[in-house]
């Protein structure tokens, strides 16, 4: 069996990349700029009320309206960067996705049913070397599982397709080598079979009176 | 490993996405005190002074405070002239006058009493 070196009995975890939500990053830091000027420019923006009464005190907030824009974009990328998980293991690609929702989805390939890779960036993402990366089986003929926002894909398309053709590879050596033993098993139950069946003994004996004349 | 050592509090800050992510989450909360908000707590039955309603650290807290226009209030000035110690200063009533400082007004207006309970 040949050796699978980059994760062989470990875990490689590849999350999304902040860079891949550039848009919406260049968006929260316009929003809190805006946000801190606004809220000095007009003080009646900033509302404020009791929240909730603990052991003998009153908890009040005073809260900006205008910071709700910036922290609804921030959360929005959390929800992206953090809501996912890939996992490549020894046996193949693991996707789990809706961690930070109610419905989880995890999705499972083998590395021997993985039969497409394809890498798609866009202009930003050649920049900043981020995509998506595109698994296919020939099972569905479609795409199985995608795995964006993910920072260098080209390079763990080539790891994904290394470990795939080690497997592969390795398959075939192992249906070779059954095919071969299971071949010679048959050539040997022939030539018992040709010799005569029931006496074990004939063919030493064969042997032993071929013996002298040699 | 044990629960609480130097791997496991080194954990979140070991993954870059953690770190960009506690970077942004700071960088909110700091928007967040600059624009003026703040949760603080106050004892029940306090009612907040003018001072604890707008703060008297901020910049903002400051700008917030509503200007009186002296206009709408023409009879803001008069207080504005007078110092803080003429609002509380007492006047004596005229029982607790010293004798010295009684005046020949309040004499008269003892006699003209006196004559009308019939003692003149």
């Amino acid at each position: 069996m040949e050796q699978v070196a980059p994760i062989e009995n470990e875990e490689l975890r590849v999350s999304r990349v902040w860079r891949s939500e550039l848009g919406r990053m260049i968006l929260f830091l316009v929003l809190s700029v805006g946000t801190v000027i606004l809220s000095i420019r007009f003080p009646s923006s900033i509302i404020s009320g009791p929240l909730f009464d603990i052991a003998g005190y009153s908890i009040h907030l005073r809260l900006p309206v205008l910071w709700v824009l910036p922290f609804i974009t921030l959360s929005l990328s959390f929800l992206k960067i953090f809501d996912v998980r890939y996992l490549l293991d020894d046996i193949g690609v693991e996707a789990t996705e809706g961690i930070l929702r109610w419905r989880k989805r995890v999705t499972r390939l083998n590395f021997t049913d993985i039969r497409s890779l394809e890498t798609d960036q866009s202009l930003l993402g050649r920049f900043f070397d981020f995509g998506n990366l595109e698994i296919g089986t020939a099972a569905s003929g479609d795409v199985e599982i995608t795995l964006s926002g993910i920072g260098s894909p080209k390079s763990l398309q080539r790891l994904i397709q290394e470990q795939r053709d080690a497997r592969i590879l390795s398959a075939e050596q192992t249906a070779e080598f059954e095919r071969r033993e299971s071949e010679s098993r048959k050539s040997e139950s022939k030539e018992s079979e040709r010799q005569g069946p029931g006496d074990p003994n004939s063919l030493t004996k064969a042997t032993v009176k071929m013996s002298p004349a040699v | 490993m044990s629960f609480i050592s130097v791997k496991n509090f080194a954990a979140p800050i070991t993954n870059r996405v953690n770190l960009i992510g506690l970077l942004l989450c700071i960088i909110l909360f700091a928007v967040f005190r600059l624009s003026g908000g703040r949760i603080e707590a106050r004892q029940v039955g306090q009612s907040g002074t003018p001072e604890d309603l707008y703060g008297s650290d901020s910049a903002v807290m400051r700008e917030s405070r509503p200007a009186v226009n002296p206009k709408l209030f023409p009879g803001e000035g008069r207080f504005r002239e007078s110092s803080e110690d003429d609002i509380f200063q007492v006047k004596p009533r005229a029982g607790n006058r010293p004798p010295g400082d009684q005046g020949a007004g309040s004499a008269k207006g003892l006699d003209e009493i006196e004559q009308m309970l019939g003692g003149k």
